[in-house]
């Protein structure tokens, strides 16, 4: 039995040492590393918003965005500045709140907001761990590597209870040293996107004529609730007005009120005047640029005005 | 449980540990421990199915037992009559109730009878098919003289529930098992390193191989009327080897578990793709059931020393019964048809025994043509019976089969063609061909190959954890 465990020790050893040398060469290599662990994307721009928010290093932003893709390509955060406020978008694909519980504490360790803006999708409700499409999107795609976002990363991988993910995360986190996410000229491109700064994405789709809706109910799931516990009690000891927004939507998903909403500032975004016009729309519940750029306008109008209340 | 899940992982080491160092004196408290981790085992599927395991075990240990002590034939057989019964019994209700029910109707309404009976809804226990032939082949073996019932009821429970072997087989014999459990087991180093090696391979064989197989093959077959001839083809080349690495990838993690405890399980598969006739393929394909078949089945009804006629119904009644095994559905039947009409001509022949004490390519590197072109032809034999097996009804197989014939676009590429797939499946093959003749083996355990083996393995656990995320459930699962 000692022989067995000794070999198995030393395989160990092995085993560690022949994943060091994948990660140098993966490093070196694209291709390499696209066949071992995974490739890039332009895809929702993370790449772009995170090199843009490595950039300043002074942070003063007011007003910071966590959600799904109907946020990154729905709110345009420069709406802000008519209001004397300023924001910046921090949304990913499928950017679940159970996604945005890890990366908020990170985001609050470079700037001390007034406001968190979270997106609360109803589609994307219903699961337990934090969706793994927005995990590896940040994973691979941030150049966030300050030991806070990081550890978000790892507590992602972990509690998407993927294997290969949490090993994925040890090599981003060794790779982003020696090159930064975007500039692989491989990289699969967003063709209908644009990143126009401050986070937001604006999409070039052809916009909708008309839709035919079915009815959708959705409910959240207790972790999901406990995430967004979670939130609440963070941006609570660091003085920060949490904000819940439910993005519009052409058909309209309809959900009991989570109990977990109780005492939290929420805004509808159905109540944006634009919210059933199909011209707004690139399909159910995207925006394309000029229904963006409204619903930014009204949404900046009554984050004002709920940040002025308080 | 499944194997290729992270809980798998805590659950071996920990039960691994419990075994060697905390019960290692008490031999009982060992084959408890197995009995409670086989059900903790099979429990994390449905708990609820876990009486179906005791009922089995409980009623097969006590026929044992009055076997045993009867002394009348007449005694002997009632008491094999209350096994067959019972286990049957529960195979058929949980398996087999809603075929039986539908194909009553479909009888009655081609007659123009239309009747109304609506379907049971029967959750069907993983395994069931496995253990319930455990159990039989116990008490079969006690009626015909040749084994010795155990008193131990928890040697019996470990027997019948050892989880290495419990919801995906291989279907071990009491005569082979039961002793292992009975005496004192030793641990060896070989026998770890080689276990070890094995839940290596399976897993790359299920986790890398199959689970990327089954991508292409479960597009190609969900949408065959869209796909030329060529493509259709791989389809049934992408689910041959889908169907083998899941399977064969289960045999080699059970065996290789089990030598973590000690414990020999029997050889399930031996490179069946190699096989240069259909016999051959049958002495190395799933090798556990079609023995249990041959010896409980096939030899009582006469094997083939009873006459032309009798030899031919004996063939495909193995044949039908063994596809049946597989599950409740027509396609299985007519897999076990197309096997068996393979299989007639090298039995009338009298050619059905050529290929069994050599591989192919026997101390060379490479077939000779004529072998390859035997193994060819089986192969795509094979896949041709395949179709049949994966399709979800027959007329939907021959459908399949016709649209991948259609001359229309048939020199043209195949579409789904995947790369990285057929990368994985010639390691397969390459691995395969490595370990057939026994040979290769012996030269690969030198020390000298120690960095090339260690360098493999380490890579073989990468791609493993890469495609690991789906934990995709084995096919024979459902059987």
């Amino acid at each position: 039995m000692k022989r067995f465990f000794k070999r198995m020790g030393l395989f160990s050893l092995v085993l560690s040492g022949v994943s060091f040398l994948l990660f140098i060469v993966c490093s070196l290599s694209y291709t390499l590393e696209y066949k071992f662990f995974a490739s890039e994307t332009n895809w929702g721009y993370v790449n772009q918003r995170s090199t843009e928010w490595n950039k300043n290093e002074l942070h003063e932003e007011d007003v910071l965005f966590f959600g799904s893709s109907t946020c990154y390509s729905g709110i345009d955060p420069s709406a802000l500045h008519d209001f004397g406020l300023s924001g910046f978008n921090f949304c990913s694909s499928s950017q679940a709140i159970g996604n945005s519980a890890s990366l908020i504490p990170a985001a609050s360790m470079d700037v001390s907001p007034e406001c968190i803006a979270l997106d609360v999708y109803p589609w994307i409700w219903g699961t337990t761990t934090p969706g793994l499409e927005s995990t590896k999107d940040w994973i691979i795609n941030s150049n966030l590597r300050t030991p806070a976002w990081s550890k978000a990363y790892r507590t992602l991988a972990l509690e998407s209870g993927d294997i290969f993910t949490i090993f994925t995360t040890f090599y981003y986190d060794f790779a982003r040293r020696f090159k930064a996410a975007g500039s692989n000229p491989n990289l699969a491109k967003d063709l209908k996107g644009d990143y126009r700064g401050l986070g937001y994405v604006a999409r070039s789709y052809e916009a909708l004529d008309s839709i035919e809706c079915e009815s959708l109910t959705r409910s959240m799931s207790d972790a999901e609730c406990r995430y967004l516990e979670e939130i609440s009690t963070h941006c609570a000891q660091r003085s920060i007005q949490l904000i819940l927004i439910n993005p519009p939507q052409l058909c309209e998903e309809t959900f009991d009120m989570p109990p977990c909403f109780d005492g939290l500032a929420y805004i509808d975004g159905n109540a944006w005047p634009g919210a059933k016009t199909p011209r707004n729309f690139y399909d159910d519940h995207h925006l394309v640029e000029a229904g963006a750029l409204s619903y930014s306008a009204w949404l900046a109008q009554q984050i004002a005005s709920l940040l002025h209340a308080s | 449980m499944l194997f290729n899940s992270p809980e798998f992982l805590l659950f071996l080491p920990i039960v691994f540990g419990l075994y060697w160092f905390v019960m290692q004196r008490n031999l009982k408290a060992q084959n408890m421990l197995l009995v409670i981790a086989s059900y903790v085992f099979y429990g994390w599927w449905d708990w609820r199915f876990l009486g179906l395991i005791a009922f089995s075990t409980l009623v097969d240990y006590l026929v044992g037992l009055q076997i045993e002590g009867a002394h009348e034939k007449r005694a002997k057989k009632a008491w094999l009559g209350v096994s067959l019964l019972v286990n049957l019994g529960l195979l058929c209700y949980f398996k087999y109730s809603n075929f039986f029910i539908d194909s009553w109707v479909d009888a009655w309404a081609s007659a123009g009878v239309t009747m109304h009976v609506s379907s049971l809804k029967v959750i069907l226990p993983v395994g069931i098919s496995f253990y319930t032939f455990q159990t039989l082949s116990y008490s079969i073996d006690i009626y015909r003289g040749n084994l010795k019932p155990t008193r131990s009821f928890i040697n019996f429970a470990a027997f019948v529930s050892f989880f290495p072997q419990l919801v995906a087989g291989p279907i071990e014999r009491a005569s082979r098992l039961l002793p292992q459990i009975e005496n004192k087991r030793v641990f060896k180093y070989e026998e770890g390193v080689a276990g070890l090696r094995l839940i290596l391979w399976g897993m790359f064989k299920k986790v890398v191989v199959a689970d990327t197989c089954a991508i292409y093959a479960n597009d190609i077959f969900a949408n065959y009327t869209e796909y030329s001839g060529p493509t259709l083809m791989l389809g049934a080349v992408y689910f041959a080897f889908q169907i083998y690495g899941d399977f064969s990838g289960y045999s080699d993690i059970a065996i290789g578990t089990a030598k973590l405890f000690g414990i020999q399980l029997m050889t399930n598969f031996k490179t069946p793709y190699f096989s240069r006739d259909i016999a051959e393929f049958w002495r190395r394909w799933h090798i556990s059931l079609s023995t249990w078949f041959r010896d409980y089945l096939y030899i009582p009804l006469g094997g083939s020393r009873v006459g032309k006629w009798k030899s031919v119904r004996n063939v495909f009644i193995i044949f039908l019964v063994s596809g049946f095994w597989h599950g409740a559905n027509w396609t299985f039947i007519v897999w076990g048809g197309i096997h068996a009409a393979l299989f007639l001509p090298l039995l009338l022949r009298g050619k059905n025994r050529r290929y069994t004490s050599d591989t192919i390519g026997e101390g060379r590197w490479l077939p000779t043509g004529r072998e390859f072109l035997g193994m060819a032809w089986t192969f795509s034999m094979v896949c041709v019976a395949w179709v049949f097996f994966r399709a979800a009804s027959v007329s939907e197989a021959i459908q399949y089969i016709a649209h991948a014939s259609n001359p229309e676009g048939f020199f043209n590429a195949p579409q789904k063609i995947s790369y990285t797939a057929c990368v994985y499946i010639l390691s397969l093959i390459a691995g395969d061909w490595m370990v057939k003749s026994g040979s290769m083996p012996r030269r690969w355990n030198a020390p000298a190959f120690i960095a090339a083996r260690w360098g493999m393995a380490s890579l073989g656990i990468w791609f493993i954890l890469k495609n690991f995320a789906s934990e995709a459930n084995f096919i024979y699962f459902q059987f």
